[in-house]
């Protein structure tokens, strides 16, 4: 009977980023172009609560970033530009090492990325909402 | 060649069996232990030509880091859309089912549990006080 190849870690990220690329094209088109045109509503969390939830200006900065505005997607959301880094950093470089059979080493995924984004979803949640109750800085 | 081969393996045998007798004999010689004996017919010879095969007691359960990996995406993930609430709900509730698991069964990334724990965690407790908000104040 042939045995299954089993799958590596790294692998399985690969064919994971594959198909979220799949999905986020025809959600792009779809939703941030046809639909709303590029303008979005508030969070109702921040527009009746007065607060920012840990997701507010996540659609912002992923349309930001789609369209190469990577500062402006920074100070909407960081997790967007974090993790759109990694993504493209870990995709290029394992389709490289795919396509020269192992002579081009890609970079493997560390357990930190997913412990960064944590830090990262944590302090913008704290910042943003200091700044906004404290000093009425907004940001969206 | 190969009775060549064979026949060093077999004197290789003899001398390690030899071997052992001695260390027998000096160990009974130290401690003064007569129930050492110098019947060697009831220990289990290893050939040293067999390949040592390394036992990993600890694959089966890398083998399930998986469930760590998504209990903490799946908190990462809740705490992000608390926003749509029933939805999140249960995103918080399978990154805790799966992050429990992984600590009720010891696999591994026990760290990478206890985030996903706390995340999950954090994003039902959002969810579930926005969801009771809104249905306070008639959103």
């Amino acid at each position: 009977m042939k045995q299954l190849k089993k799958i590596t870690l790294d692998q399985g990220m690969y064919i994971t980023g594959i198909i979220v690329f799949i999905v986020l094209i025809p959600i792009h088109f779809l939703y941030f172009n046809a639909l709303n045109n590029g303008q979005f509503d508030s969070c109702f969390v921040l527009k009746y609560f007065g607060i920012y939830c840990p997701g507010c200006g996540g659609s912002r900065a992923f349309y930001a970033f789609l369209h190469g505005r990577f500062i402006e997607s920074f100070i909407y959301h960081p997790i967007v530009p974090y993790t759109g880094v990694i993504y493209i950093l870990f995709m290029s470089t394992q389709t490289l090492q795919l396509l020269s059979k192992g002579r081009i080493k890609g970079i493997h995924f560390h357990y930190w990325f997913l412990y960064g984004a944590i830090v990262v979803i944590a302090l913008n949640f704290l910042i943003k909402n200091i700044l906004l109750l404290c000093f009425y800085i907004t940001f969206i | 060649m190969d009775q060549n081969q064979n026949e060093e393996q077999h004197t290789y045998t003899e001398k390690w069996m030899d071997n052992q007798k001695s260390t027998t004999d000096v160990i009974s010689h130290l401690f003064g232990d007569s129930s050492i004996s110098r019947d060697t017919s009831s220990v289990v010879m290893h050939n040293p030509y067999d390949p040592v095969i390394p036992v990993n007691d600890n694959s089966d359960r890398q083998k399930n880091i998986g469930f760590a990996i998504t209990g903490m995406v799946c908190g990462i993930f809740s705490m992000l859309a608390c926003i749509l609430m029933l939805f999140d709900i249960i995103v918080s509730i399978l990154g805790l089912i799966f992050s429990i698991i992984a600590i009720a069964k010891k696999y591994a990334g026990k760290g990478m549990a206890i985030a996903g724990i706390v995340c999950s965690c954090v994003g039902l407790v959002l969810s579930v006080g926005f969801f009771i908000l809104c249905i306070a104040f008639s959103i």
